[in-house]
């Protein structure tokens, strides 16, 4: 301030502070952060001499004060003379508007991040008096946001609003009135840098009789040591337990209250979860399992988006599930959000209904399906959500369409969430219902839009919410506590008894200069702004870490030696400071909650291979029960006793199975029609298309019933089509065949073997004209011969065909139906009962093996026995046939192989190739 | 160094310091080519105006982080060391003082900000351009970088597949094209278009200039022609061959000369003039497999199909990078290009930097990729040749190894003879090698001249042999070969301990101990490695090389995290069971799990029937388990997913059950990991978070001393040890994946496309001649992979390789696609020897056997004492939440509230002189403009500014609002005190405060309204709920004798107490 303010020390200032409301004076700071501590701190200061209340001091942000002075012309005379300065949502959809109003907009990725950085330069510009002229600002980047601003600056002017970034400007003129009260004298505390927007203010509030005076700090000699660390969790692991020694110890002897603690972390914003837990963890080692939730004597100085906590995330998803369609996770996670009515009560049969619909849901589902998959009888039942969201789609079609101003939305989607029964039946704690306050102004913010912004849509008004809330920074109110973690703004112009300062590397600090984009450098330069360039910015930065050596009486600086693999370097800014070794900084020990737990259990060893034996011998599920005892004992323990299996992930399109599925239909359809090898041979091409297309028309609706929003449209007519190809490719093959007729068609019939019945469902056996009977199944995947031979035969379900029934079985095949493929593979007793279908001496496996056909069967005899008594026995061993059994299995998690087996038989996880 | 030898290229070193010309520098291994970056660097820095008008751009981040220290320990012994003897250092010395010179005339203030050191990877270089660009560069606003984008690319994928169901979709016919080409199997189409994305960097450009079928065939009638003029001219006259250049009868030639397999032919049995022209062979394979003249109409359609969809794949992730907020590094250099290119002609970067960049170095260029060589070429547009700006390339194209980092070591060939864009660059070649003993040299020099190219070959990515000159005398035992047969991985886990833990004790160069490293090409050849150096107790550091994702305590914690977010997971619930931690046997499993009810296992886990059949031990654990799961339940969602995890891991003893204080390590990482997927407490994908978590990396073991070190070649690079030990030479390289459309460009840059086949049809030999452009390529990078593997070695080198042997000790052929396969012809004859002593082994005996029947678990409960918390004492909780609306519709009553409040003040100020109803309805268009301002809607506006004047004016006109409001001793309005409750700090604002002959008043303002009868009652209420803030305010004020009141000028209401 050019008139050289008197200077006031920070004593004499609390003294001043103290005389009262009657004294007349304001305390402005240069961020919010500071005034609060101020006030702290002057709180201190009247407890200390024995107060018990007294009368507040003002101690306010600049940007307060302003905002205040507008605040007392809006309601005098002068309302009628000032603008309405917009709210930061408001301020962002203007500029928005003003982007997608130019050319430019086409090109840009998303109009959202321009218009905030436009915020950024708009507000830069004001404070540092920067001419927003054609002539200064070439360059395309310029030359946008020129355009962008004036746009901007017109819908503002035509409408009587303004924003922060000229509020000073804008109530300066008026500061004469006498309905704005300017304060007696304003002391102007620990402001770095005065932006010649904020020196005129001062200076007008000056002319009009304010004294003006100036404080900072007192520079406090401190003892300043630096110690070079590992790496970042290093640091910060360190600086956590050297705040909690220091803890213990209080500042001054004679006040029993706690020292003031500061730990400044530059790049806060990237590590705030790590810092959080760490210092959690060292100040209160079991606040994980404490149960509840514990108070810390730490707070942490940057929130987190709104969006972020659960409860809005919730909110946020309520409201999406409110659209024609979400995308299947989205929905699952409103389903089991404990955010809405009888999440409690409903819990399980919630989860069973989403295992359900995750079967049979595409990665994108339509609210209406869903309501009809949550009322059906055949999934699990859940009915207060199956009502829940019956209703929010009534809801829908009653209002969720067209477009409406931003307030109405505001209300619908208040009334959304209030049918579904947000925020649920659960007692929300403190920072839940702080979060909610918030939310409620993030809606109440989002009505108000409707003063910049036309009428929008439902998808442009919730995907606007969903931004604000991103952009919302939130942070639950904290208590007064002894340790601050903060970023290097925040630590400016404060006082602490202890302060640790980290992550002060060659490449972090001083910060690189950091021009403002849409502004030309030069600009930026000349009014001195400096963040624009290196040499004022180092200047700045040399300040700031001037600031921190004398803040406290203790100071320690820290770098982190490493960060991954590259090595890294002490700021120049202090390498100057003589190193100390980690132990010379009285750290104390502190035992960690794992290592105690990790000491205090003993581990035995048992033999458990065995369940208790079947109790009886039917079983359902086929004659996988027996591929799964074949590969590996404990898979079908696990998947044939215990039910186990993962969740399903919803996929785009079909998975094999349902494609398997899809073209077993197929076939059955057309033999059903086509029943012997004669019919075959009459039908006429169009008698045959007709059936293939009936066939087909069949299996789809069939397997629709399964997959309802997933094989439709122009994906079912596809499918569609390939089933035609694929059927009449294979009717090809089955013309080339000697006579036959079709005696069974996807028949059930129980099967035993060792004490074990199945229900196996054979695709398909024909009698043959040569005699004895062909067993027929459809493979769509890879499939081998080979996999019925020898011990544990891995496919075993032709073989028990073969035996299971009565008849005589001269041959067995598989029906390879792919694209591309379409040929029988298998094994017969006789040559040519088959095309493609040999006997067993031109098998390359089979004929090692075994003798004749009857050997063969005989062999399949023994092993089915053997795995068909393995299973009813109770046999459960972890023992996969092979290593890369295990590739294709769900259940390593259950039976603990990569415990077992600990190098490599699991098989997954092979690296990349080259990585 | 050794004295007796001399560096043999002074020369070249002193001319590439020359600061006025641009080079290009063939820096092979162990030829000291940072130092020369370095000595450049400090070169430049002695004559730009600002340092950041160099740019140096390094492959990795920690290669810029060395060469920033390296410069700055220059700087620092220049300003405060004396001239150091040895030339080389000297030569650093004068050039950094050269630079400190400038520094202080220009008050650069170097030492003091790192920063303006411009050393950087491609990447930070690129985001630096886009940050400063965000309308050029059409970002807007800088996105987060996603190192690892495959779910956005999935995402963008599905959406493009979703236009099948848009009848408005431009590509709906398109997609449904591909869709049958493929079988109609979506998944497999979301992942070949994902990959596609993957790999945009390389076809965008291309696929942006029209193609047209013509011009397509052109080229591949050009394609044809070459390879038929090829077999010609080595086809010998004596023997009859097709006329001209039909090249359909020059394959029926071929067919005929050539069996299918491709070998000549028996019958007729082929002249042995023929048979020994390898050459010949060669080209007649290649002419054998030409493809037709014609795509087939079939192709064409899918071709045409994917060229169209290609752009709408890069609109929807550009849509899907938006919504995200987030981009990978291909997007920002392509952002980087536009904004370089401008909109109308070349960016000036003066104007956006305020400097313009004069001078760019590039490091292990021979890794370049094409994006990268792109953005060269427009940061150099416009240079003049002697204008002062320069280029220097540094980089060793027998180093190239980055292949499938998208690596193109055809760019360094094209630089380094026609330059780049208007630059052309001076070639010099280095040949000292300053690391490795001559006998290592030696070798080197004698294997690569035979296993890499003969002739260089800018499309095939050939790169010749160039020889190097130890600086390092010769020592015995440089290399040995180690032969192993049939698969004895046993024997050679082994043999590769003894190696190492012989080369342990041996002293390294200078003294110090020596270093050993084990390379190897793929981590999964490392399975029975290190198992043999855990036996050997040979604690080693392995840099990303154990994947966590099979690890047991990693498995559990995975089981945990995906029972605790979904009930319905039943394999995670009966694993979570089964862990250590519960240890619940297989009997009382199915006592609880099996059953005809369809219950979740934490249903189970509530069923005391069920419970009743289960073991009381099994009860026992399964109590315990279920008190601490019922905890994490009831509190899900609250706190993070991490914490909830832990918290239960922590709680039912995960600790306790790992074997090693490694696992606790390996906890955190993977911990680590899920809360950096997380979003507000949820997974948004379990699947895809599933199979993030196998890309996760155990840490090296950092109590290991660091002289064993086990990684990928890939990962050695830049890094020397004593001895080095290649093992497993014998492996696979991976499977190459499909790709939906291949494309190659002619030296003359016309554009060859081929589609992928349709799933179920034959190879296609359009598709496969590009494709075996691609593996020739490979097989390339194949011999510089050993190449950098061998130059590792300061002392020793180790090659272990397996090999098939008959009974007849006739050793077979390495498979081909492996490293020994190139290193055969060197290193072949060294198998036949051992073949014939070895014995005969049962190699195939698996390393490890499996525990088929073991169960692992704690023993009992948990007994032990939480250690002790930080000194403190909370101050208790102070904040009552039971006033805040469930609706944000009450907002506008609130408002309304603060607006009169801020009258009363303002007429109580006044001491209500002059306030009257018509003066207050007079303020109207005050009163709903404070309303706006406040957030009050347009619909909501009337009413409640009518409710804001009913309120004044009431008060106004009642006798009671009157008297409060009017003249009074020792008024106060909005009285603000601070005051101490239990302990805290609390600030209060107290809304009128006076005195009149009754004593003192404290008077709060409610604003709230009430419908329907019994007013009284409803007062009451109101002075119940505010009865004790009132208190507070007469102790704070000092008054606690002031008569305490609640005044409604709504209601006309009025509650006094004292
Ligand atoms: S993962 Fe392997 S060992 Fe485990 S159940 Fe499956 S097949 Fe058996």
């Amino acid at each position: 301030m050019h008139r050289e303010p008197a200077r006031l020390e920070k004593s004499e200032l609390f003294e001043r502070l103290a005389l009262g409301h009657e004294a007349r004076i304001t305390v402005v700071t240069p961020n919010a952060r500071l005034a609060q501590a101020l006030g702290s701190e002057f709180a201190a200061f009247q407890r200390s001499r024995g107060l018990q209340a007294w009368e507040t001091a003002d101690v306010l942000p600049f940007g307060g004060l302003v905002a205040r002075l507008w605040e007392d012309a809006l309601y005098s005379e002068l309302a009628a003379a000032v603008p309405v300065p917009l709210s930061a949502p408001q301020e962002q959809a203007l500029w928005e508007e003003a982007i997608h109003a130019t050319r430019y907009a086409q090109a840009l990725f998303s109009a959202a991040p321009a218009a905030a950085q436009c915020r950024a330069a708009w507000k830069l510009a004001h404070a540092w008096r920067l001419p927003l002229e054609l002539s200064r600002f070439p360059g395309e980047d310029a030359r946008a946001f020129l355009d962008w601003s004036s746009r901007y600056e017109r819908a503002t002017r035509d409408r009587r609003q303004t924003d922060a970034a000229r509020l000073p400007d804008i109530v300066a003129p008026h500061l004469a009135h006498a309905a704005l009260r300017k304060p007696a004298t304003l002391i102007v505390f620990g402001v770095d840098i005065v932006t010649p927007q904020m020196r005129d203010f001062v200076d007008a509030l000056a002319r009009h009789g304010c004294e003006i005076v100036e404080a900072a700090p007192p520079a406090r000699r401190a003892e300043v040591k630096r110690v070079a660390l590992t790496d970042a969790r290093e640091e910060i692991e360190m600086a956590a337990r050297w705040a909690r020694s220091r803890l213990a110890t209080p500042a001054k002897a004679d006040v029993p209250c706690p020292p003031r603690i500061g730990v400044v972390v530059p790049d806060l914003a990237s590590c705030r979860a790590r810092v959080q837990r760490v210092f959690a963890n060292v100040l209160r080692p079991d606040h994980l399992v404490a149960g509840e939730v514990v108070a810390m004597p730490f707070n942490i100085s940057l929130g987190l988006p709104l969006a972020e906590y659960p409860l809005i995330a919730d909110a946020l998803l309520v409201i999406g599930l409110a659209s024609h369609e979400s995308a299947f996770e989205q929905a699952s996670r409103v389903i089991r959000s404990p955010f809405i009515a009888g999440a409690e009560s409903e819990m399980q049969a919630r989860a069973r209904l989403d295992a359900e619909l995750r079967k049979r849901c595409g990665p994108a589902v339509a609210l209406d399906s869903l309501v009809r998959l949550a009322k059906s009888p055949r999934s699990p039942r859940a009915p207060l959500l199956a009502d829940r969201i019956e209703r929010l789609a009534q809801f829908r079609k009653a209002g969720l369409f067209g477009t409406k101003p931003a307030s109405e939305w505001a209300r619908a989607f208040s009334e959304a969430l209030r049918l579904m029964g947000f925020p649920g039946e659960r007692t929300l704690d403190s920072s839940e219902h702080q979060a909610l306050d918030k939310w409620h102004g993030l809606l109440a913010e989002l009505a108000a839009l409707e003063r910049v912004v036309g009428k929008m849509g439902f998808n442009a008004a919730r995907e606007r919410l969903g931004s604000m809330a991103r952009e919302a920074i939130f942070q639950p109110e904290a208590r007064d506590v002894p340790i601050q973690v903060m970023g290097i703004l925040e630590s400016a112009g404060q006082e602490f008894d202890h302060l640790w300062v980290m992550g002060l590397t060659d490449e972090a600090w001083p910060l690189a200069a950091r021009p403002d984009p849409f502004i030309p450098v030069p600009l930026q330069r000349a009014a001195g702004i400096p963040q624009s360039d290196p040499v004022s910015s180092l200047d700045l930065d040399r300040r700031i870490t001037q600031g921190w050596l004398t803040s406290a009486a203790e100071v320690v600086v820290s770098h982190p030696r490493m960060k991954k693999e590259s090595e890294l370097a002490p700021s120049p800014l202090i390498a100057s400071i003589p190193a100390v070794a980690l132990e010379e900084l009285g750290i104390e020990r502190c035992a960690t909650l794992r290592e105690t737990i990790r000491t205090a259990g003993a581990i035995e060893q048992i033999e458990d291979g065995t369940a208790p034996p079947i109790a009886a011998p039917a079983h359902s599920g086929g004659t996988g029960l027996f591929k799964d005892q074949s590969e590996c004992p404990f898979r079908a323990f696990a998947r044939r006793r215990l039910a186990s299996e993962p969740l399903e992930t919803p996929r785009p399109g079909l998975d094999p199975r349902e494609r398997g599925n899809l073209v077993h239909e197929m076939m059955k359809g057309v033999w059903k029609r086509l029943d012997t090898s004669d019919a075959l041979a009459a039908a006429d091409d169009a008698s045959l298309a007709a059936i293939l297309g009936t066939s087909a028309d069949e299996a789809i609706a069939s397997v629709r019933r399964h997959r309802p929003d997933v094989l439709a449209g122009r994906y079912a007519v596809l499918e569609h089509a390939r089933l035609m190809r694929l059927a009449s490719a294979w009717l090809a093959i089955e013309r080339e065949r000697p006579g036959f007729a079709i005696v069974t068609l996807e028949e059930k019939r129980p099967i035993a073997f060792g004490g074990v019945t199945v229900n196996a469902k054979l695709d398909r056996m024909d009698r043959l004209a040569a005699g004895g009977h062909a067993i027929i199944d459809y493979k769509t995947g890879e499939c081998r011969t080979a996999s019925w031979m020898g011990k544990r035969p891995t496919e075993p379900q032709l073989p028990m065909y073969a035996l299971g029934g009565g008849e005589d079985v001269a041959a067995v095949a598989f029906g390879v139906v792919k694209t591309g493929e379409a040929r029988f593979k298998g094994i017969s007793r006789e040559p040519k009962l088959l095309p493609g279908v040999v006997t067993i001496d031109k098998d390359y496996n089979a004929k090692k093996m075994y003798r004749d056909w009857d050997a063969l069967v005989g062999g399949w005899r023994v092993e089915l026995e053997a795995i068909g008594r393995g299973f009813a026995a109770g046999d459960a061993r972890v023992d996969p046939k092979r290593p890369d059994t295990c590739k294709n299995c769900d259940q390593p998690m259950f039976c603990r192989i990569a415990e077992k087996a600990p190098f490599g038989v699991a098989g997954a996880g092979e690296g990349d190739p080259d990585e | 160094m050794n004295d007796a030898f001399r560096v043999p290229d002074l020369a070249e070193r002193e001319k590439a310091l020359d600061p006025t010309r641009s080079f290009i520098v063939q820096a092979p291994a162990g030829s000291g080519k940072t130092e020369l970056l370095i000595q450049r660097y400090l070169a430049l820095l002695g004559g730009v105006e600002r340092p950041e008008e160099i740019a140096a751009i390094t492959f990795t981040i920690k290669a810029a982080a060395e060469m920033r220290l390296r410069v700055y320990a220059a700087l620092a012994a220049a300003r405060s060391h004396p001239r150091p003897h040895a030339a080389h250092e000297a030569l650093t010395w004068d050039l950094a003082r050269a630079a400190l010179v400038r520094n202080d005339a220009l008050g650069w203030r170097l030492e003091e900000s790192a920063e303006r050191l411009r050393i950087q990877t491609v990447d930070a270089l690129c985001m630096s351009l886009t940050r400063q660009m965000p309308v050029l560069s059409q970002f807007g606003g800088q996105p987060e970088v996603i190192e690892d984008a495959r779910v956005l690319f999935g995402e963008a994928a599905r959406n493009l597949l979703a236009a099948l169901e848009d009848d408005q979709h431009p590509a709906a016919a398109d997609v449904a094209s591909l869709l049958t080409h493929l079988d109609n199997n979506a998944g497999d189409a979301e992942k070949l278009i994902a990959a596609m994305l993957a790999r945009r960097d390389h076809w965008i450009r291309t696929l942006g200039k029209p193609s047209d079928r013509a011009s397509l065939e052109a080229t591949l009638d050009k394609v044809r022609a070459a390879a038929v003029n090829n077999a010609r001219a080595l086809w010998p006259r004596q023997f009859p061959a097709p006329f001209e250049s039909d090249v359909d009868a020059w394959i029926h030639h071929a067919n005929a000369n050539l069996t299918k397999a491709g070998d000549w032919r028996r019958k007729p049995p082929t002249p042995e003039v023929l048979e020994a022209n390898l050459a010949l062979r060669e080209a007649l394979r290649e002419v054998q497999a030409l493809p037709a003249a014609r795509y087939t109409d079939e192709q064409w359609q899918v071709l045409e199909a994917i060229l169209r969809l290609a752009p709408y794949a890069i609109v929807e992730l550009r849509y899907v990078f938006a919504k995200h907020g987030k981009a990978d590094f291909i997007e920002f250099s392509l952002a980087a290009l536009r904004a370089l290119e401008g909109e109308d002609g070349p960016t000036d970067l003066m104007l956006v930097l305020d400097y313009s960049i004069r001078h760019i170095l590039v490091d292990e260029f021979q890794d370049t990729s094409f994006s990268q060589f792109n953005l060269l070429e427009k940061l150099t547009s416009g240079w003049e040749p002697e204008d002062g700006r320069t280029l220097f390339l540094v980089g060793d194209p027998m180093q190239s190894i980055y292949r499938f980092r998208e690596a193109e070591v055809a760019l360094f060939l094209r630089a380094w003879h026609h330059g780049i864009g208007t630059v052309s660059l001076a070639p010099l070649t280095l040949r000292a090698n300053f690391r490795s003993q001559a006998g290592i040299v030696e070798w080197v020099n004698a294997t690569f001249a035979r296993i890499m190219p003969a002739v260089e070959d800018v499309a095939g990515g050939a790169v010749t042999y160039s020889h190097s000159k130890a600086m390092h005398a010769a020592e015995a035992g440089a290399v040995r070969v180690h032969a192993f047969f049939d698969g004895d991985f046993a024997g050679e886990g082994r043999r590769i301990a003894d190696v190492a833990s012989a080369a342990m004790k041996e002293a390294g160069r200078g003294g110090a101990p020596g270093s050993v490293a084990i390379l190897v090409r793929n981590r999964s050849h490392l399975l029975e490695i290190l198992p043999c150096l855990r036996a050997a107790k040979l604690p080693y550091r392995a840099v990303e090389i154990e994947s966590l994702g099979q690890r047991p305590v990693v498995r559990d914690l995975l089981a945990l995290t995906r029972a605790l977010s979904h009930l319905a997971d039943r394999v995670a619930w009966l694993a979570l069971l089964r862990a250590p931690w519960c240890g619940l046997t297989l009997a009382d499993l199915f006592a609880l799990g099996s059953g005809e009810e369809a219950l979740t296992p934490w249903e189970a886990m509530h069923d005391k029937a069920r419970l009743a059949s289960v073991s009381a031990d099994g009860r026992a654990r399964l109590e315990r388990t279920r008190a601490i799961l019922a905890r994490c339940i009831a509190a899900r969602r609250r706190a993070s997913l991490r914490d909830c995890v832990e918290g239960a891991w922590l709680a039912l003893g995960g600790p306790a059950c790992v074997e090693s204080a490694l696992d606790l390590e390996e906890a955190d990482i993977y911990l680590d990991h899920l809360e950096a997927s997380e979003e507000a407490g949820a997974l948004a994908d379990l699947d895809a978070f599933e199979g993030s978590v196998a890309d996760l990396y155990a840490l090296p073991d950092m109590s290991a001393p660091d002289c064993l070190q086990v990684m990928t070649i890939h990962k050695a690079k830049g890094l020397e040890f004593d001895t080095v030990i290649v093992p497993g030479l014998a492996g696979w390289g991976g499977k190459d994946d499909r790709k939906l459309f291949l494309w190659m460009e002619t030296p003359e840059s016309e554009l060859l496309l081929a589609p992928m086949i349709s799933t179920g049809s034959e190879k296609d030999p359009l598709y496969e001649l590009i494709r075996g452009l691609d593996k020739r390529k490979e097989e390339h990078e194949m011999g510089r992979l050993l190449y950098v593997a061998a130059t590792r070695a300061r002392r020793r080198l180790h090659l272990l390789g397996d090999v098939k042997c008959g009974h007849d000790a006739v050793v077979k052929e390495p498979q081909s696609r492996s490293l020994l396969a190139k290193l055969w012809p060197v290193v072949g004859g060294e198998f036949a020897p051992p073949a014939e002593r070895r014995a005969p082994s049962n190699a195939n005996a698996p390393v490890a056997t499996v525990r088929q029947a073991e169960l692992r678990r704690l023993k009992g409960p948990l007994t032990y004492e939480s250690p002790a918390a930080a000194a403190w004492n909370a101050p208790a909780e102070t904040r009552a939440y039971d006033d805040i609306e469930f609706s944000w519709v009450g907002d506008t009553a609130r408002r309304v509230g603060s607006v009169v409040h801020r009258w009363l003040q303002r007429i109580a100020e006044d001491e209500a002189k002059g306030w009257t109803r018509t003066r207050i309805e007079r303020e109207l268009p005050a009163i709903m403009n404070e309303l706006t301002a406040r957030g009050v809607v347009e619909g909501d506006l009337a009413t409640a500014s009518s409710r804001v004047i009913t309120a004044l004016a009431s008060s106004l006109e009642d006798p009671r609002g009157k008297w409060l409001l009017g003249p009074q001793r020792n008024a106060r309005n909005e009285y603000r005190i601070s005051t101490v409750i239990d302990g805290v700090r609390r600030d209060l604002v107290i809304d009128r405060m006076f005195e009149d002959l009754a004593g003192a008043w404290i008077v709060d303002y409610k604003t709230s309204s009430h419908e329907g009868a019994d007013l009284d009652r409803f007062l009451a209420g109101e002075e119940g709920r505010y009865r004790p803030q009132l208190e507070r305010y007469a102790t704070a004020s000092g008054k606690p004798g002031a008569r305490r009141a609640l005044y409604f000028p709504l209601l006309k209401g009025w509650r006094e107490w004292a």
